[in-house]
């Protein structure tokens, strides 16, 4: 029974994909009407019928997705000039297949589904009356952004190249990098509707083979319709979706990629995004660029200390500051409280409120200069920066120390950009706490926060080594310092000889809920 | 079951026995003079002693804690043997959470009513509880690191404040105070009572977690000591916690004083430890009534220690009297040597009486 659907509704929550279990027939027309009928004769499914060595033929593409010159010289070319004198289409066209090694991917397709999966990820089919058969010939030819610089992660000498949106070209560019045989990308569909293709990569001697079957199991059984992102599988692969602290890190440097998947962890490249994923991801990790692996190692150290430090004050600087000066402002020196309490007493709210609503003005204007095209986000900047900031305070709205902390928590939160989200939410408990308990209230909800970092694991390693379960050696090597190249190539480490490490399945799945 | 190195329990009893030491520790046990670091000395030797039944335990049941071995042996002499540990426990946990909320009520939060400290210090240890003690030892790291930082912050800013002529030659003046030092040392370390429910969740040699932990402990300690000795001298005795007015006399470039630092840790290493006691007695629970390990026990235990708390705590004269039998070490004695020697008597018995399973019980 056929299962076309007339016009699909792609607004509809359906699970059911698209499909069709017809197989091709030996009647050319009858397989090009089931196809019209399958894409709801889309106007972009071209096809084009000719007649070859007396065979009545078909080319299936779909606008946009094949190269036209491709199409010309590798297809209808070699097609025409010298056409296997066959009488039987069927055999016709099994010669066209074997002698003619048209294109370097060619494959058959057998059923209407296949086939306008083909067409649709840029192949082009070939048809003939009498096979009951297709010849997709892979020739895709879409258009494309090229590499180019990455927007994030930018580093000062490390390579310019960053992921773009093509699957394929991400994948040959981690092969450019990594041209070892251990290497393995298994290429997957992914999204019942979308057919995403996914590409799961890995180095098979060094990534845990758990891991590898358990990620592999979840790509495979992602609910979702449509793809469109990476971030939209990364709630899947996450053990914990809800939680503040990502373990799943995303990149858009194929050098970046490599390194980590030479430590044992596994990428998922995925079509359409340049922003490919990576799996276990630690804590430390959002601390690392990729400059510190080409500056000098004392430096490096230092610039990691500088992050953590950064990232530190961008979490509990107002909260401190609100803890200070409404319970222990004993705790500030003598000429800091003059001032701090000078400015308090010009202003109109107290120092939590003041805290709170800086806060979230400074985060609307983020988002606004987020999202606007950038002439406009400089005005937002302008406005933002130097008339709300300057005259909140000189109208005596704001005092001046708590404009100062606000943006100064805001550019120490830019050094860590991985854990901005993160942070922005720490930050505002941080200020509650304090607001509600001073450093009572500060100390209980870091216990809190320390206790949920440290439960997480994910994929039996956990989140916060090797600072917890501590490993000296480690911190030492890669972590807050970074040894140098000497000592780094002595012996490799990947993230299966950390700490706290759960190898098999058992210990992974066992004990509470958070180690699951 | 979620396993942890020896290590990691090192540094979360380090974490548990310094936090006893900096809140609950009473002002006539840090008097000036040589008599403590004799009476410390003296009483990590006798912890060794008293740890002695757990690692005897743990060296002939690998893979048990003293419930669990119980429990196996006989399910009533286990559930005997887990109630007793359980109310053990929660008067460790009472005296525990009490001292913390006296303490933030003294250093950090004058304004503090009793009722909201507890319950906010038990909520954060019943969550700490529920994300199990992976989680928790874990979080020790993080606390040990801030008490390193604040003795290195402390060393920095003090240095020129001690004063040497405050030693004088080790002898021992007044034996009388030197026992109860010794004693008060020794019923400080209710680490024993966490130790003997959690040895299964050891990943390998749960016997050298003490072998570690003790003369780390002993050097820490004596570290302290001497540190209250070079610059509160005489003072010693008139202050009832002696890092905290050290650290609110250190001044360091960003604050004037370091106090609210010195609170915050011991805070955080008191809620650790309180998070330890539950989880034990949700271990207990989960052994002795053999069901899966339930987060709504968790809750409800820490429901019913805000209440006890709440009674213990509305009367001064009451909150004494339990220190006063926690200060005796009666807890020690009882879930520290008795209930391990128990376990292993029975243990023996079974052995004799031909009943054998493969090592265990």
């Amino acid at each position: 029974m056929s299962k076309y659907k007339k016009s699909p509704d792609l607004s509809e929550k359906s699970t059911e994909p698209i499909c069709s279990d017809k197989k091709l027939t030996a009647v050319l027309s009858e397989n090009c009407t089931a196809v019209r009928a399958l894409m709801n004769n889309s106007s972009d499914i071209i096809i084009k019928y000719f007649s070859v060595g007396g065979h009545s033929m078909a080319s299936i593409t779909c606008e946009g997705m094949t190269n036209t010159e491709k199409l010309a010289d590798l297809i209808f070319r070699p097609l025409f000039s010298s056409p296997p004198q066959i009488a039987n289409g069927a055999e016709f066209m099994s010669e066209v297949a074997l002698t003619m090694p048209i294109a370097e991917e060619q494959k058959q397709v057998y059923d209407v589904d296949a086939l306008c999966l083909a067409v649709m990820s840029g192949f082009a089919v070939l048809l003939c009356d009498g096979a009951n058969f297709g010849i997709a010939i892979g020739i895709q030819g879409y258009s494309h952004r090229s590499i180019d610089e990455p927007s994030t992660h930018i580093n000062l000498r490390a390579s310019r190249e960053g992921f773009i949106e093509v699957v394929r070209t991400n994948v040959a560019m981690v092969r450019r990098r990594m041209k070892s045989p251990t290497l393995k990308t298994v290429m997957m569909t992914v999204g019942d509707r979308s057919n995403t293709d996914v590409c799961l990569c890995y180095l098979t001697d060094k990534a845990d083979e758990h891991t590898v079957a358990s990620v592999t199991d979840k790509l495979k059984n992602i609910p979702l319709n449509t793809i469109v992102s990476s971030e939209y599988l990364q709630s899947y692969l996450e053990p914990e979706e809800t939680s503040l602290f990502s373990q799943i890190k995303t990149t858009e440097r194929p050098d970046v990629f490599v390194s980590k998947l030479y430590e044992g962890r596994l990428g998922v490249i995925v079509d359409g995004t340049p922003f490919a994923i990576i799996l276990p991801c630690l804590l430390a990790e959002n601390f690392a660029t990729m400059d510190d692996y080409t500056h000098k190692p004392y430096f490096s150290a230092f610039m990691r200390t500088i992050r953590f430090l950064a990232f530190i004050i961008a979490a509990i600087l107002p909260g401190l500051y609100v803890a200070l000066c409404n319970f222990h402002p004993e705790m500030l020196r003598t000429a800091l409280l003059f001032n701090i309490y000078s400015s308090i007493q010009t202003t109109a709210y107290p120092v939590f409120g003041e805290c709170i609503i800086m806060y979230i003005l400074y985060e609307i204007m983020r988002e606004a200069g987020l999202r606007l095209p950038k002439s406009v986000g400089h005005a937002v900047s302008i406005v933002g920066g130097l008339v709300i900031g300057e005259i909140s305070v000189s109208a005596g709205l704001m005092s001046a120390p708590v404009v100062l902390i606000i943006a100064a928590t805001g550019l120490c939160s830019f050094a860590v950009p991985d854990l901005y989200e993160s942070c922005m939410i720490m930050r505002l408990v941080f200020i509650l706490a304090g607001g509600v308990f001073g450093l009572f209230g500060i100390t209980v909800a870091g216990a809190v926060m320390f206790f949920r970092i440290c439960s997480k694991n994910a994929y039996g390693v956990p989140y916060t080594a090797p600072f917890a379960p501590i490993n000296i050696i480690s911190i030492m090597r890669d972590t807050f310092c970074r040894a140098s190249w000497q000592k780094l190539s002595k012996s490799d480490m990947t993230v299966g000889q950390l700490a706290g490490y759960k190898k098999s399945r058992e210990e992974r799945t066992s004990g509470n809920e958070q180690d699951k | 079951m979620s396993r942890i190195s020896n290590r990691q329990l090192v540094i979360a009893f380090l974490a548990c026995r310094l936090s006893s030491d900096m809140i609950t520790l009473p002002a006539a046990m840090v008097r000036y003079g040589t008599e403590r670091f004799y009476a410390i000395l003296i009483a990590k030797i006798l912890l060794l002693a008293v740890y002695l039944p757990v690692i005897f335990f743990s060296l002939k049941y690998k893979g048990d804690s003293v419930i669990t071995a119980a429990v196996r042996r006989n399910k009533a002499f286990g559930v005997i043997l887990g109630v007793i540990m359980t109310i053990i426990i929660t008067a460790v946990g009472v005296q525990t959470i009490l001292s913390l909320q006296k303490y933030v009520t003294d250093t950090l939060l004058g304004t503090i009513m009793a009722w909201s400290g507890i319950t906010v210090i038990t909520a954060a240890a019943v969550y700490g509880a529920v994300k199990g003690l992976s989680a928790v030892t874990r979080s020790a790291v993080f606390a040990a690191a801030v008490f390193i930082l604040l003795i290195v912050l402390i060393a920095v800013t003090m240095w020129d404040k001690t004063e040497t002529g405050y030693l004088y030659p080790a002898f021992i003046n007044d034996g009388e105070y030197f026992l109860k030092c010794s004693l008060s040392e020794i019923s400080m370390n209710s680490e024993v009572l966490i130790f003997a429910v959690i040895t299964d969740e050891v990943r390998s040699k749960p016997h050298r977690t003490v072998l570690y932990y003790v003369p780390i402990l002993l050097v820490l300690l004596e570290g302290l000591n001497l540190m209250y000795n070079l610059i509160l001298g005489p003072y010693m005795s008139e202050v009832n916690y002696p890092l905290y007015i050290i650290s609110s006399l250190s001044d360091i470039v960003i604050f004037q004083r370091l106090d609210g630092i010195d609170a915050v840790v011991w805070l955080m290493c008191g809620v650790i430890k309180t998070a330890m006691l539950i989880y034990c007695v949700g271990k207990i629970y989960t052994v002795c009534s053999k069901k899966p390990r339930t987060n709504r026990f968790i809750m409800l235990y820490g429901v019913f220690l805000i209440a006890l708390c709440l009674i213990f705590g509305s009367d001064q004269t009451v909150y004494n009297r339990l220190n006063a039998v926690m200060n005796s070490g009666v807890h020690i004695i009882i879930g520290g040597i008795t209930v391990p020697l128990a376990v292993l008597i029975a243990g023996k018995k079974a052995a004799g009486g031909k009943v054998k399973n493969d090592g265990k019980i």
